[in-house]
């Protein structure tokens, strides 16, 4: 009776984490792997994240990831944005944004990230997001660089996906709350260089 | 296996065979070059602080440097050396440092002489105790005319310390023996 309510409730969870609205389940890779949950000073990794199971709630479309990182990146580059749930031919592009401003109110800036941009006028903010018709999978690849610095900075970072609703252009708040998931929190592996003793010759 | 164990024994003595150098240094009097290093590291650089009247002649950030030591006089000098290195994101190691000691000693050898040739060998003092003697009719701590011959020689007291020499000179002069003719009766 208690393995089965344990296994009710570990099933319960994984759902809710799967199908809360407007959210989905992410997973990510960073290459190299940390150690110890460190990166070295001037280190480049690439991460690759990828959400499923992306649940719309009043038609709000998925608009874009948006990226927080910790100041011990030193900078962030795109690699390889998301595929177009509906395919080449639903129309729009996912563009890659410094800083992307909504039209919906309340006017929202986010940023950097890869966001979705229906009508391709290079603009993320002034339309409706990528119509999640199909249960897609989004993934994309970006190249983080840790700093070049002598104090353990905090190199979190963390993946926010938002609706056009909060991002774009669609009147609705049925997905205002936005959960960040967190690809990565460490610091940077600070090693002040060692040197041997002096020798004469 | 014995080789398996013979190695493993004789590595840590192996990667604990490093060159050092005891602090302080020593370094010889109005020595123009001397060079200092530590074991380099690639993207590292090094700054290299000597105290004057030292100079660095050679080197600057790299793990290697000539140092021209000739102006100093002689003595120690604290924190002579010193080197720190930064690495590619601009960490600064911690410091390492050598003093430096200039070593000067000033031999003396007691003159003596003159001799006529064919005296007995006389025994030669010089000071520090434990140098060396060198010159014509030097034989041993002696110098003898017999050996020489006649004339005037410089003879050399050479005094060896922490790898540095120094020498005092004297000159020894042996005379001829007067020849008299034979007495004649006129």
């Amino acid at each position: 009776m208690i393995k089965r309510l344990f296994l009710l409730l570990t099933t319960l969870l994984i759902v809710t984490k799967g199908y809360s609205q407007c959210n989905g389940v992410m997973t990510s890779t960073l290459t190299p792997v940390p150690v110890s949950g460190q990166y070295p000073p001037g280190q480049v990794v690439t991460a690759c994240i990828t959400m499923n199971n992306y649940t719309q709630s009043g038609l709000n479309w998925f608009e874009g990831f948006d990226l927080t990182l910790g100041p011990g990146w030193a900078s962030v580059t795109p690699v390889s944005p998301p595929a177009n749930c509906g395919g080449a031919g639903s129309g729009g592009q996912w563009i890659w944004l410094n800083s992307s401003t909504s039209t919906t109110l309340p006017v929202t800036t986010v940023g950097p990230g890869y966001f979705f941009d229906l009508n391709s006028n290079g603009v993320a903010g002034d339309d409706f997001g990528d119509n999640n018709t199909a249960s897609c999978s989004w993934t994309f690849c970006v190249t983080l660089t840790a700093a070049n610095a002598c104090t353990p900075l905090n190199l979190l970072f963390q993946v926010s996906p938002g609706s056009d609703g909060v991002w774009g252009s669609y009147a609705s708040s049925a997905c205002d709350v936005i959960t960040p998931f967190t690809v990565f929190n460490g610091t940077i592996n600070v090693t002040p260089p060692i040197i041997g003793p002096i020798s004469h010759n | 296996m014995k080789k398996l164990i013979f190695l493993f024994l004789l590595f840590p003595l192996l990667a604990s065979a490093q060159l050092t150098t005891i602090n302080p240094d020593t370094v010889c009097y109005q020595t123009p070059g001397s060079t200092y290093q530590v074991p380099g590291t690639p993207g590292y650089t090094y700054n290299w602080v000597v105290t004057a009247p030292g100079v660095i002649t050679s080197g600057i950030g790299t793990n290697a440097i000539g140092v021209n030591w000739s102006a100093a006089g002689p003595g120690l000098i604290v924190n002579a050396v010193t080197v720190t290195a930064t690495n590619a994101a601009g960490c600064i190691s911690t410091p390492i440092t050598l003093n430096v000691f200039i070593l000067q000693i000033i031999p003396t050898i007691t003159a003596i002489g003159p001799f006529c040739a064919g005296s007995a060998c006389v025994t030669l003092t010089g000071t520090p105790a434990g140098g060396v003697f060198s010159g014509t009719g030097v034989v041993g701590n002696q110098f003898c005319s017999t050996t020489s011959g006649t004339g005037t020689f410089p003879i050399t007291y050479t005094v060896t310390s922490n790898g540095c020499t120094f020498t005092a000179t004297t000159n020894v002069t042996v005379n001829p023996i007067p020849v008299l003719s034979p007495i004649q009766h006129n």
